[in-house]
This record gives C-alpha cells, structure tokens and sequence, in this order.
C-alpha cells in the first residue's frame, strides 16, 4: 500500500462529507434561515449573526441559497446518476451478452458516445428543451450513461467468459436468470465506484450549465448560478465567489472518497492508483 | 488491397468518423428542428397573416417535407453553409469562422501547456510517491478534477485582475489579433484556467501509465540484461506508457474545448462559446446547428486523431478496450 491514510478510514470521512451535503439538502426542504425571496438584509451585507453568509445584491440570505443549491447538486447527481445507471447499464449487459458484428456496432457506438463530451450533449438537449432542471438532468443523465453502458459491457463479458456461466448455460439456465443470478451481484460494486464518481461529474456539469445561465432558472438556483451572479460583485463581495466554488469542491471531494473507500472495500488488493 | 495492419485499422477506424458523425448531424436536426417547434416562428411577428405566415416557412424552407428539409440541410451543410442567424440575419459560417479564431488558439496553448504540466507532476508523483512532494502532486492532482473550471477563472480574475491588476479581467481587443500584444494578453488568464483543470486530470493518467511502466516485467528483464535505468526506461518505458495517454489525449482535447466554450463565459471572450452560449439563449437554431457541427467535428477528427497515433505506437492494442493486453 502507498503512503496516505488508509482507505476505510477515507470512506468514513467520505460518508460524513456526502452525508453532512445530504441532510443540508434534505433539511431545505423544510427549513431555511430565510426565505428564498426574502430580502431581509442590506444589499451585499457581509457576514453576520443575522446573515452567516451575508446577502447578496437584493439582500437577499447567502446561506438560504447556498442550502437550495446543495439541493439542486444532489438532486441533479442522483436523478441524472439514476438516469445513466439504468440506461447505460442495460444498455451495456445486451452489449455483453452481444456477438459478433452486433457487439461490433454497439461498442463502436458505445466508444463514439464516450469521446462526446457530456457538456456538448448537455448544450444541445438545452437548447432543443429550453433550459430548466429537468432539461439539465436528463442531458446530464444521458451524457453519462455511456460511461456506465461501456464499463457495464466490459464487466458483463468477463463474468460470461467464467467457467461457471457455460456451466449455468448448460444446465439450461436462461439469459435474464444468468443477468440476476451471476452477472449483477458481479459486476456492482465496481458500478458502484462508477455511480459515486459520476454523481461528482453531475454536479459540476449542473453547476457549469447554470453558471453559463442554460440551467435551472431561479427561485432552484444552483452554486453554479450563484457563482455567476457572484461574478459581478467580486470585487466587493469575493465570499461569495468562494463558498459555492468551495462547496462544490468538498461535495466532489466527498463522493470521490466514498468512491476510492468502496473500491478498497471489495478490492484490497488495488495499487494506489486509478 | 489494404493489407498493412495499420491501414486497415485506420480505414475502419475511418468509417467509423464517417457513421458517428452523420448519425450526430440526424441527432443534432432531429433535436433542433423537430421538436422546438418551426423555426420560422422567430420570423413570424406577433398577429401575422396566413400569408406572412407561409412567406416565413418559405424563407427557412419549412414547407416543404421533412426528409427533403433534412436533405437540402445535409446538402448545405456539408458545404459548411450553415444559413442565416434567426436573430441577426446575417450568414452564420463567416461568424462561425471568425469566432475560431479566438477559440482554436484558446483551446491548442492551454492544451500543450496542460501536457507541459501534466508530464513532469504525473511523473514526480509516480516516481516519488514516497516523498512528500511526490504526496503533494498527487494530494493537489486529486483535488484538481474537482474543481470547476470557471470557478478558477473567476478566482484568478479576483486574483490577477482586480486585486494586482496586472491582467485584464476579460474581454478582446476590438481589432482582434491585429492587436497581437493585447490579445495575447488577454489570453493569458484563460489559457492558464484551463490548462490548471487539465493538467490535473493529465497527470493523473500520466502517473498510473508510469507506475503500470515502472512495476513491468519488461522493464525489470531489461534491466536484469545490464541496461541502466535510464536507457531501459528509454528504449522501452517511455512508448509504452505513451500509448494508453495518448488515447486519453483524444478525449482530453475534447475536454480542453469545451472547457474553452466555458471559460470564455467567464472571460467575455468573443470565442465559438460564448456564441453558442448566446444562441441557445436566444433559441437561435441555425447559429446552435452550426456551432454544434463545428464542435462535434474538431471533437471526432480529435479522437480519430488520437486513436490512429495510439495504434501505431502500440499495434498490441484490443480494439474494444483501448487498452494494452496485460
């Protein structure tokens, strides 16, 4: 093992982070110091009692809008994680199971889609769309299932080229029993690696889509919108150019840890690498 | 007949571009023409007359049937005529082309400085993993693919151009490149926001090539032969663990360019970004279009690019995983 604490222990801090973002998000569904329209202080009034994360330029609480945001980044990491997962994921088991010049096309597809980038994807969705939350989790969502669809192709192959599947094979096993008996309970906690990384990469996608304004409108103003509204008041307000960035970071920093604590758990036999 | 194995590869490798961006061009129509209603309707003013009505579908050929729509739209595009802006009216290839100007060069110098960056801390952090500046690479290139790219812009701009002033905050000389000096000028924040994001992630693939690399047999039976370090990790060590980042160079750049369609956001940048950023706004159809068929090429020529390179320098490669055999 190289240097650096040990890798449970970088679950547990993993967990805690996810989690703490989690409960704030879940706790802005019913409770927030202010309201979201309220504009109860001064205009960009630095950090306070009142206002811990001082107001912006109509007054309104920063604290209050950075707690909605933690909701649009969790929301958009597990609906559009949801989205690729399952239809990447089966995408990429009919992959596996494929031979021949079938496997041929879709892998090709499959490697054309990966070089696509996600934010590219996500641009035109949007502008097909129009731009709201659900706009940004469904591209999103769409960009990343090839992620899954290509690593899911690879793990379905090698467990199907496994002594114990052409045994199950011949004793009459049928494919969707091979899926849920052999393949699945194989193939998920590396999935699962894949699951915590991406819902990272959703979340900065939704904050760049919305920090370009092409993301959900406000009253669900993301970090993303946040940091560009922030832009304009660097100058004299640079807190809050800094704390949505910073939360961004911890949040991906977090699933990241989860992540690299999973593939630890299942695997402790990896080297200290990618 | 093509017979060398290389060709060969390239050649289907080849109809592979070819398949993948003609089906991108039916994605891009189908989503941009079909579903946000007709795109006649920017033209259409409010109470217009049946009349009005048809003259504006005639305009944007919208009367006419839809495979015959997509067909005369294949045709013009291909011959990089993209129509007129629904907002501007004027052509939008010329536009197009200009605005390349500024986002080529964005995306070429942050991308080799990225690499220039990524080689030696993938390197250091492989070689010295044990060492506390090997950690530190390693600790600053973990965090680096967390951190959004325009938040670093917006931080440098904080940094650099409002607090010591010595760069500007954003924006183009009017006179464009004609202004070498203040264009290159305002490039520097932009390049150096990208190529910080990029490098982190570079690195992270060039430290697990070069620990792959390091821990090889063959490096150890090269050694074992009498050959230094040095002259092993030369004759052997630096071609193999070129391949696998060369492939992920492909994607890399693919990055690196939309990472420049954001950052021009951020730096009020007159790129192909901020033009695309502008058109979807305005639901500008035949500008989104345009940009998009410029994008998705630069990105697939990118890949293939990459591809064709790996492959010749390690003819071993699987085809499916891009990945050596072990």
């Amino acid at each position: 093992m190289r240097g650096g604490a040990p890798r449970n222990r970088r679950l547990f801090l993993g967990m805690v982070i996810t989690g703490t973002i989690i409960f704030i998000a879940a706790l802005s569904l019913v409770w927030t110091p202010y309201g979201i329209e309220d504009m109860s202080g001064g205009r960009l009034a630095s950090s306070s009692l009142h206002h811990l994360f001082g107001t912006d330029t109509l007054g309104r609480d920063q604290l209050s809008k950075l707690m909605i945001g933690a909701r649009i980044a969790v929301e958009v990491g597990f609906l559009a994680v949801l989205i690729g997962v399952v239809l990447g994921g089966t995408l990429g088991i009919i992959a596996g199971f494929a031979q021949n010049k079938v496997d041929d096309a879709l892998s090709s597809f499959l490697d054309i889609l990966i070089a696509f980038p996600t934010l590219l994807l996500a641009m035109l969705i949007v502008a097909a769309r129009g731009a709201s939350l659900t706009s940004g989790i469904l591209a999103i969502g769409l960009g990343i299932s090839s992620v899954f669809a290509r690593l899911t192709r690879l793990l379905t192959k090698s467990v199907l080229s496994k002594d114990y599947i052409t045994a199950s094979r011949i004793s009459g096993t049928s494919w969707p029993k091979i899926v849920i008996l052999h393949v699945l309970p194989n193939i998920w906690p590396t999935l699962l690696v894949t699951v915590a990384l991406q819902f990272g990469i959703a979340g900065l996608a939704e904050a760049s889509l919305s920090y370009l304004g092409l993301g959900a409108p406000p009253p669900n103003e993301s970090w993303g919108s946040l940091l560009q509204q922030a832009q304009n008041t660097v100058y004299t307000a640079p807190l809050s150019a800094i704390i949505p960035g910073v939360l961004l970071i911890i949040l991906v920093v977090g699933v990241n840890l989860v992540a690299d604590g999973i593939r630890f758990k299942f695997d402790p036999n990896i080297r200290g690498q990618r | 007949m093509i017979s060398h194995p290389l060709l060969k590869y390239l050649a289907r490798r080849l109809l592979i571009l070819v398949t993948s961006f003609a089906s991108a061009l039916v994605v891009i129509y189908v989503l941009l023409r079909i579903i946000p209603g007709d795109p006649s309707d920017s033209l259409i003013p409010i109470g217009a007359t049946p009349t009005q009505i048809l003259a504006a579908k005639h305009a944007v050929g919208t009367d006419k049937p839809l495979i015959a729509q997509f067909g005369h739209w294949i045709s013009q595009i291909v011959r990089l005529r993209f129509g007129n802006s629904y907002i501007s009216g004027s052509p939008v290839a010329p536009e197009i082309f200009a605005r390349l100007r500024i986002t080529l060069p964005l995306t070429l110098i942050a991308f080799v400085l990225a690499i220039l960056i990524a080689i030696p801390v993938g390197i250091t952090a492989a070689r010295k993993g044990e060492r506390w500046y090997g950690r530190v690479l390693n600790t600053i290139s973990q965090f680096g693919i967390a951190i959004p790219v325009f938040w670093v812009g917006l931080i440098g701009i904080y940094a650099f151009a409002l607090k010591l002033m010595i760069l500007p905050a954003g924006g183009f000389p009017a006179n464009g490149w004609s202004d070498f000096g203040g264009a290159l000028k305002s490039l520097v924040l932009p390049v150096f926001t990208i190529a910080f994001v990029m490098s982190a992630s570079l690195a992270r693939y060039i430290r697990s090539a070069t620990l792959d690399v390091l821990n090889s047999d063959f490096l150890r039976t090269s050694r074992s032969l009498g050959f230094s370090f040095r002259e092993a990790l030369w004759s052997h060590g630096v071609r193999n663990a070129a391949a696998p980042v060369i492939s992920i160079l492909g994607i890399e750049l693919a990055t690196t360019f939309v990472g420049a369609v954001v950052v021009e956001t951020v730096f009020a940048l007159p790129g192909l970004g901020s033009l695309l950023v502008k058109a979807i706004q305005e639901n500008d159809y035949a500008t989104v279009q345009g940009v998009l068929f410029v994008s998705t090429l630069i990105v697939m020529i990118s890949g293939f690019a990459a591809d064709a390179l790996q492959k010749w320098l390690d003819p071993r490669l699987n085809r499916y995983t891009n990945e050596a055999p072990v």
